[in-house]
């Protein structure tokens, strides 16, 4: 990760040299020292919300909690031991697979979607993608809410079923893991075919025709050409997708029952109900680390820079 | 070149209302290489990718080695393309991107690997097998693309200005390189290009189009020397133009009458005495000398039979063009004629001084209005 930064650091120095006041600006005198005065404000505020939190967080995970839930100094890795407990090794498993299958759902969703998105002629483009970004506008909240009302027994679907005869007696949707997952993948479809639109419109015609007049059939182009060349936006996408998603409490806290806690919903409960704010950090704390690492393997895998995050 | 590789019958390709190609026929023989000559938006690109399988004609069939490829993907022919911008894969290497047709027919690796290294070896890019394609110069680039497509060993390739995006020096090496290697493989080419030097000389024969039809189809010296169509007379080298009407009609030539000029051109058969003829002259046919005493102005010497071409008119312009001297002349009806002489012809000519232009009837074409 840190060599990504290093090299989007590099990059951003190149394009701000292209602008001929900050050129002078950074090879004058102190030379770049007066252009980092740009990244002030950035790092201002990352280091008070972002980075100050998070050391606080790391110190709180090392210490005690003392018997009316208040922080005592006391160093130890208790917090830490106690997470390994099979109890929380299998709310951490479970996350990390509704994560995947969140994951692979919305790639598996979002791709044909996005390369439907980069065939549409461009007029009309505007418009699908803007039926993409529209349920941005209605707080997530209450967006998962209405899967409430279309999912309870007495929701949307059941009452449709019941009406058509098809069913007699109203589906337990609700509160299933099944429940979640639809959730899950509705709240981070647009993440996903998003970064996949970028990458997918930006693939030249002409290689697939080129694939094509080599003797290559329609899928084995996808498999040679279309995916390869789309790569980074898939890699993108299930990073933009799958971090989220591992964290995620609010839809399992609504649309899941009591069988199907996360590890969001661990930390959250750890923080808010049972006033321990040591366990709730370690396992903060652990579950970054697992991210951190779990992402550079799987970026540096694919040559992955960062920058596709972008677009 | 007897056996038919390509045949064209009634081919019409319209995007909605514009019509790309009209009713085009055209036959290509085993072995040749046809060039596709015309302007941008002329059709003929639009013809090469109706071969390749890209386009689906609106109208007509195209026969592959005498059967129909209707309904054929571009997958399933036996054709392969040299595209205008390469289109190499830029994920593979060289060698990758040589062998993608091979692995595709399912050639075994190591004969795929064997093959694509020989046809790379062919486009002299040995050594540059694992390199990627952005790592290579645009004529290295070109040359990978021409091996992507024969190693293949098509029936027909196809390309489509495939020298578009070099410079001068290297496309005209490339030209040789392209008509060597061909000649090499005994592979049909189709070649689309703008640039009709070009066209002169690479192809066998060239079908000249406008306006998604061939004006003319022929060897380099018959659309050069006997353009059907003021067209391709227009469109092929420089030349002058007269047009006028045809006044007497022999069996050795015709006398074609301009409002100020009477002309002498060689008998065509098919004009008639009375229809409105363009007459072309090419620049380096004419010969110019400082105005003889016994010139009569504007009007043809022995006007009436036939024999050489003869005006009058005033030097307007000399330029200096390397190889040669350009000259205006306007001649006596107030029209411009481009010369083209030898340096040292019009040594002695100086600009606004009376010349006499002269060429011989056989060196002009006709054609009709």
């Amino acid at each position: 990760m840190t060599a990504g930064v290093g090299s989007g650091l590099t990059r951003a120095r190149a394009s701000l040299r292209r602008l001929p006041f900050l050129s002078r600006l950074m090879t004058r005198g102190s030379e770049n020292g007066r252009a980092y005065l740009l990244l002030a404000p950035t790092v201002f505020w990352l280091g008070l919300f972002l980075l100050v939190p998070l050391v606080l967080v790391a110190i709180t995970s090392l210490t005690v909690r003392g018997a009316y839930g208040e922080t005592v100094y006391r160093w130890t890795l208790a917090n830490y031991a106690r997470f390994f407990e099979p109890l929380y090794v299998q709310i951490l498993w479970r996350s990390l697979v509704v994560a995947f299958w969140t994951t692979a759902i919305c790639l598996a969703v979002g791709y044909p979607f996005a390369y439907f998105l980069a065939q549409v002629p461009r007029r009309h483009r505007g418009t699908l993608l803007m039926l993409v970004i529209v349920p941005f506008w209605t707080n997530f909240l209450i967006r998962t809410y209405a899967w409430v009302v279309i999912l309870r027994t007495t929701g949307v679907i059941n009452t449709v079923l019941q009406a058509l005869g098809l069913i007699s007696e109203p589906l337990s949707l609700l509160y299933t893991p099944g429940a979640v997952l639809v959730g899950m993948v509705y709240g981070f479809l647009p993440f996903m075919v998003l970064p996949l639109y970028t990458s997918i419109e930006k693939l030249d015609h002409s290689l697939l025709e080129a694939s094509s007049d080599l003797g290559a059939p329609p899928w084995r182009t996808f498999l040679r050409v279309t995916l390869p060349m789309t790569m980074p936006g898939v890699v993108a996408g299930t990073i933009l997708v799958f971090i989220p998603a591992l964290g995620m409490f609010v839809v399992p806290d609504l649309l899941g029952g009591a069988r199907t806690m996360l590890i969001g919903n661990l930390i959250q409960n750890q923080f808010l109900t049972a006033r321990n704010w040591q366990f709730g950090s370690a396992a903060s704390i652990i579950l970054m680390a697992l991210v951190t690492v779990g992402l550079m393997a799987y970026a540096r895998s694919f040559g992955f820079e960062g920058e596709e995050l972008v677009g | 070149m007897d056996a038919i590789m390509i045949q064209l019958a009634g081919v019409t390709k319209a995007f909605g209302e514009t019509v790309a190609v009209r009713n085009l026929n055209l036959t290509v023989f085993r072995g040749e290489f046809l060039t596709l000559l015309g302007p941008s938006g002329c059709g003929k690109t639009t013809t090469l990718r109706m071969i390749a399988g890209f386009e689906k004609p609106t109208e007509g069939e195209i026969l592959l080695d005498g059967q129909p490829v209707e309904g054929l993907p571009p997958y399933r022919r036996d054709v392969n393309t040299v595209f205008q911008h390469y289109a190499l894969f830029p994920h593979m290497t060289v060698l990758e991107n040589v062998a993608f047709g091979l692995a595709m027919k399912h050639v075994p690796r190591e004969e795929a690997r064997r093959r694509a290294l020989e046809a790379l070896e062919m486009v002299q890019l040995a050594g540059f097998e694992g390199r990627r394609p952005r790592q290579l110069s645009g004529g290295q680039q070109q040359r990978v693309a021409v091996a992507r497509a024969i190693v293949n060993r098509p029936k027909v390739l196809l390309l489509d200005e495939p020298l578009g995006a070099l410079d001068l020096k290297l496309r005209k090496q490339m030209q040789v390189e392209l008509k060597h290697l061909q000649q090499r493989l005994g592979i049909t080419f189709i070649y689309v290009t703008h640039d009709q030097e070009e066209a002169l000389t690479m192809s066998d024969r060239i079908a000249v189009m406008s306006g998604g039809v061939i004006e003319q189809l022929g060897t380099s010296e018959e659309i050069y020397h006997r353009p059907r169509t003021r067209f391709v007379a227009d469109f092929i080298g420089e030349t002058n133009l007269f047009t006028g009407q045809v006044v007497a009609l022999s069996a050795s030539g015709l006398t074609v009458e301009t409002p100020a000029l009477r002309l002498t051109v060689p008998a065509t058969p098919e004009v008639s005495a009375g229809a409105l003829v363009h007459v072309s002259v090419r620049p380096e046919a004419i010969r110019v000398r400082p105005e003889d005493a016994s010139g009569s102005h504007g009007a043809l010497v022995g006007a009436g039979t036939v024999g050489s071409n003869r005006l009058s008119g005033r030097l307007l312009e000399k330029t200096f063009i390397g190889a040669a001297t350009r000259l205006v002349v306007e001649v006596d009806a107030g029209q411009l004629v481009t010369v083209q002489t030898h340096n040292g012809d019009s040594h002695s000519l100086r600009q606004g001084s009376p010349v006499t232009l002269t060429w011989e009837p056989e060196d002009s074409a006709v054609m009709v209005a």
